[in-house]
């Protein structure tokens, strides 16, 4: 259960070199835009846009597929159900025991899986390329209180230290006769956890308490300014990252608003706006309307 | 004059914790400038108390009835918030895992400074100073998560001292290290203290190391400071020593008894000092060397009539490497008898409970195989050879979880399927070996330390193993607390159990195991009986360990015929005769 795959791995590229900042921003990105989207198409390029980050980080292809397996059991069930149970589905493509399995539903079914997808491939993104030292100055200088970036960082201080000691609970208890790998599903919900789970809050209380001692003798919380020795700066690959971004996000909610769907179904430039005609010319490229099965619910 | 010269100023100190716990009384100490201050005395004699008391975390974090007054550098510590005391006063805790939690070296030495919101170019010369000073110039950009023990409360040091406090207070900063671990450790408190005149306040069991640095050795005993001296005072002092349970130095120890026979002046407490000692003492024709009746030379006596005994425990080519190809084990041949008393020393990463965790079935081997009373462990199950092998872990707080040290013993005995009526005999006659009788119907976490200790070594003798391994039963503990311990452990192996002992502690090692197992690096450097193994320092020194200071000191005076494998104060005063007869 280590969440290696989520740790950080120090590599010199684009996006490892971007400030905090931006990259929490790409991850904002992304959850704004998979709630507000609902179409196939859309959703697609949304996940096809992060997918391009991965590819800059240049993180290994296969930490992509593990993450991808494992929300893969999940986006499979979704869709089966939505293809059986659409309330929209019109258009049967076979049949399972009587009951029709919905083209529509598939294509629903589909576009929900992608949202999770996008979301949960956006995390390793900052998570694997930004040491936390930098998380810990970019997020000051968001203005967020100290206390509440000391908690987030604690918490990923002690969470492999619990689980380290989670495990060596489990060996203690073993030579007990107390075997939890080898107790059937009933016997373990019923009383495997608790000579688990006892010992271990124990340890964490107590490893609190002196945590305790330590920073209050480090002159925790002595003064409102305080000072960070690690640097972090918006350079100009920031601001043309976070620019980019920023129209994005203000297309694909301009574009929900009017057609339904980020992508254009008509020239989006309102006719009176004044524009140079060259200009309006540009964004008809931009124009696809969404065949009939693809348009938004 | 005098009074200006105290940087740290006690008078009358009492504290009670909440709980109704009195833990200092009357409390009276003047330090200087400094010095180097080591207090010593038995866990609960009020020595973590005192400490936080130095930097106000007492009573300004840690409530409590406080009476009398504490002065650093002049600072009330009633007066002034912990933040502002922090800056005279650094602290580094015993345990180095929770008092480090930022994500790089850096960082960590960082934090201090940070939070007072001192200019970044100033903290970025802290950190320069405070890591060289620790010897981690260099480690700036590492996880402090990835460092040794010993590198880890290097470590809290660095940052304890990027406060620039004038006065260091350390909380048995070496209970949980290994030898070297533990050098590192004084050798940077030693520097610090000679090199940059901080004055140290450090909290100790092991005297024979702090003997050397010592300026100035305070005891307590239930909450009261019963001796303040020079070093040679009161370890001399023998009756002070026993009534506080303080282990005083080995060669200290040996000087107790020479002294029924001989006239000395200066009690020695190191092995330099002893040796001059006896160097003199022998010229001086005051004692003659005899030769020593019994001696273990060969490496096989500790396996002699093993062709009578049977083999419990069979190791053949055993390799264990863990993932990341790293090799903890490499090709391990050994056989474990029945009723031997086995000792396991080595340095930390040396293998050592890597090894013993193959005999209880928690490790199985990557190449080559393991037998417990003839069976392949890969073909048992775990629960099923505790029942032959017992482990009382390091950590005894991993497995208490009951509401009554009876409950905790009944636990392991259902899992084993033990038939009802037998519970209550087994779980009176454990509690008896190991001195628990009293506490059967405690809660598990108002025992002491120590107690609780005892409880995970009683769990394991309730269960009847034949072989028992105690895995460090000495970390955290003082002097009365392990040999506690170490005379359970001679009980049981008395009654017919046989043990395996996993220690840093060379003295108490010596003393108790029949048979030494030498670790370094994956691979058995030694094997065989205790005296024969310690006479060979040369190899010990390939895994950073020493002989215990009484078999260094026959080692050094071998030339007049003192017996390398020398142990105890008994063997060496057995080869010593006074005038006037024996």
């Amino acid at each position: 259960m280590s969440l290696g795959f989520m740790e950080y791995e120090a590599k010199d590229n684009i996006i490892h070199r971007m400030d905090p900042r931006t990259k929490l921003f790409f991850m904002l990105f992304i959850l704004v835009g998979s709630i507000i989207l609902r179409d196939l198409f859309s959703l697609a390029l949304l996940v096809l846009f992060g997918l391009c980050w991965w590819v800059l980080a240049r993180i290994p292809i296969s930490k992509l597929k593990t993450l991808v397996m494992a929300i893969m059991g999940l986006a499979v069930l979704f869709t089966v159900a939505q293809g059986f149970f659409y309330f929209r589905g019109k258009t049967p493509i076979f049949y399972f025991l009587g009951y029709p399995f919905y083209f529509e539903g598939l294509i629903f079914g589909i576009a929900m899986s992608l949202k999770i997808i996008a979301i949960i491939t956006s995390v390793p993104i900052m998570t694997m390329t930004t040491p936390t030292q930098k998380l810990i100055v970019a997020l000051s200088k968001m203005r967020i209180p100290y206390s509440l970036i000391f908690i987030l960082t604690t918490a990923m201080r002690f969470t492999p230290l619990i689980m380290a000691t989670y495990s060596e609970i489990i060996e203690a208890q073993k030579i007990r006769g107390h075997d939890i790998d080898k107790m059937n599903l009933i016997t373990r919900l019923r009383k495997a956890y608790i000579p688990i789970v006892t010992p271990l809050f124990i340890s964490l209380l107590r490893s609190a308490d002196e945590l305790q001692i330590s920073i209050e003798s480090r002159a925790f919380g002595a003064v409102k300014k305080r000072s960070y020795v690690e640097e972090v700066k918006i350079r100009a690959v920031d601001a043309l990252a976070i620019g980019v971004m920023a129209f994005l996000m203000f297309a694909m909610i301009y574009g929900v608003i009017l057609w339904g769907t980020a992508i254009p179904q008509a020239n989006p430039i309102p006719p009176w706006l004044p524009v140079p005609d060259w200009l309006r010319e540009i964004a008809q490229w931009f124009v696809f309307p969404l065949p009939d099965w693809a348009k938004p619910p | 004059m005098t009074e200006a010269e105290d940087i740290i100023r006690i008078s009358d100190l009492s504290f009670t914790y909440p709980t109704g716990t009195q833990a200092l009384k009357n409390i009276n100490l003047r330090i200087k400038r400094g010095e180097y201050v080591v207090i010593m005395g038995e866990n609960g004699a009020g020595k973590t108390t005192l400490s936080l008391c130095l930097n106000g975390i007492i009573p300004n974090v840690i409530e409590g009835d406080y009476e009398g007054e504490v002065y650093v550098e002049n600072l009330k510590t009633t007066e002034h918030r912990v933040y502002i005391l922090a800056q005279k006063v650094g602290i580094a805790l015993q345990d180095p895992e929770t008092q480090i939690f930022c994500p790089t070296v850096k960082t960590e030495v960082a934090f201090g400074p940070e939070n007072l919101g001192v200019p970044r170019e100033e903290i970025l010369k802290r950190i320069e100073f405070s890591l060289k000073v620790t010897r981690l110039s260099g480690f700036e950009e590492r996880s402090p998560y990835q460092l040794s023990g010993g590198q880890k409360q290097r470590l809290a040091l660095a940052a304890a001292i990027a406060m620039r406090p004038s006065i260091l207070v350390l909380d048995e900063p070496t209970s949980q290290l290994d030898p070297i671990g533990t050098t590192e450790v004084f050798s940077v408190v030693k520097d610090l203290n000679q090199t940059h005149n901080m004055t140290i306040f450090m909290t100790e069991h092991k005297s024979d190391d702090i003997a050397v640095f010592a300026d100035r050795v305070i005891v307590l005993k239930d909450g009261k400071l019963i001796a303040d001296g020079e070093p040679h005072e009161v370890f001399g002092d023998e009756s002070l020593v026993k009534s506080a349970f303080l282990k005083p130095p080995q060669v200290t120890e040996l000087i107790y008894e020479l002294r029924k026979r001989v006239s000395i002046d200066k009690v020695p407490i190191t092995v330099d000092e002893a040796e001059e000692l006896i160097r003199n003492l022998i010229m001086q024709k005051k004692i003659k060397v005899k030769p020593k009746t019994t001696q273990v030379t060969r490496p096989d006596a500790a396996i002699a009539n093993t062709n009578k005994r049977e083999v419990l425990i069979e190791t053949q080519g055993l390799w264990h490497i863990y993932p990341g190809n790293v090799e903890a084990l490499k090709d391990i041949n050994l056989k474990i008898y029945d009723g031997d008393f086995i000792g396991i020393i080595g340095q930390n990463g040396a293998g050592k409970t890597t090894l013993v965790k193959h005999f209880n079935g928690l490790l199985r081997p990557t190449k080559g195989k393991v037998f417990v009373l003839g069976k392949d462990t890969t073909k048992v199950t775990t629960a099923e050879l505790s029942k032959s092998v017992g482990m009382a872990l390091q950590n005894p707080d991993h497995q208490l979880f009951a509401t009554s040290v009876r409950e905790e013993l009944e636990f392991g005995l259902r899992n084993l399927n033990v038939p009802e009526e037998e519970l209550e005999q087994r779980i009176d006659a454990a509690l008896s070996v190991v001195g628990l009788s009293e506490h059967k119907e405690d809660y598990p976490f108002k025992l002491s330390f120590g107690d609780r200790r005892k409880l995970t070594v009683a769990i394991v003798v309730a269960m009847k193993p034949r072989v028992i391994i105690l895995d460090e039963p000495t970390t955290g503990q003082d002097y009365k607390g392990r040999y506690e311990i170490m005379e359970i452990a001679k009980k049981l192996h008395e009654q017919g159990h046989t043990i395996i002992t996993i220690t840093h502690d060379m003295e108490l090692v010596a003393k108790y195991a029949k048979r030494i197992i030498v670790l370094g690096l994956g691979k058995i450097l030694l094997d065989g009986p205790t005296s024969y193994v310690f006479s060979r320092p040369d190899i010990l020194e390939k895994t950073y360990l020493k002989p215990p200071p009484l078999t260094q000191l026959s080692q050094r005076l071998s030339e007049y015929g003192f017996y390398p494998g020398n142990l105890t104060v008994e063997d060496f005063m057995s080869q010593i005769e006074t005038e006037g007869g024996n």
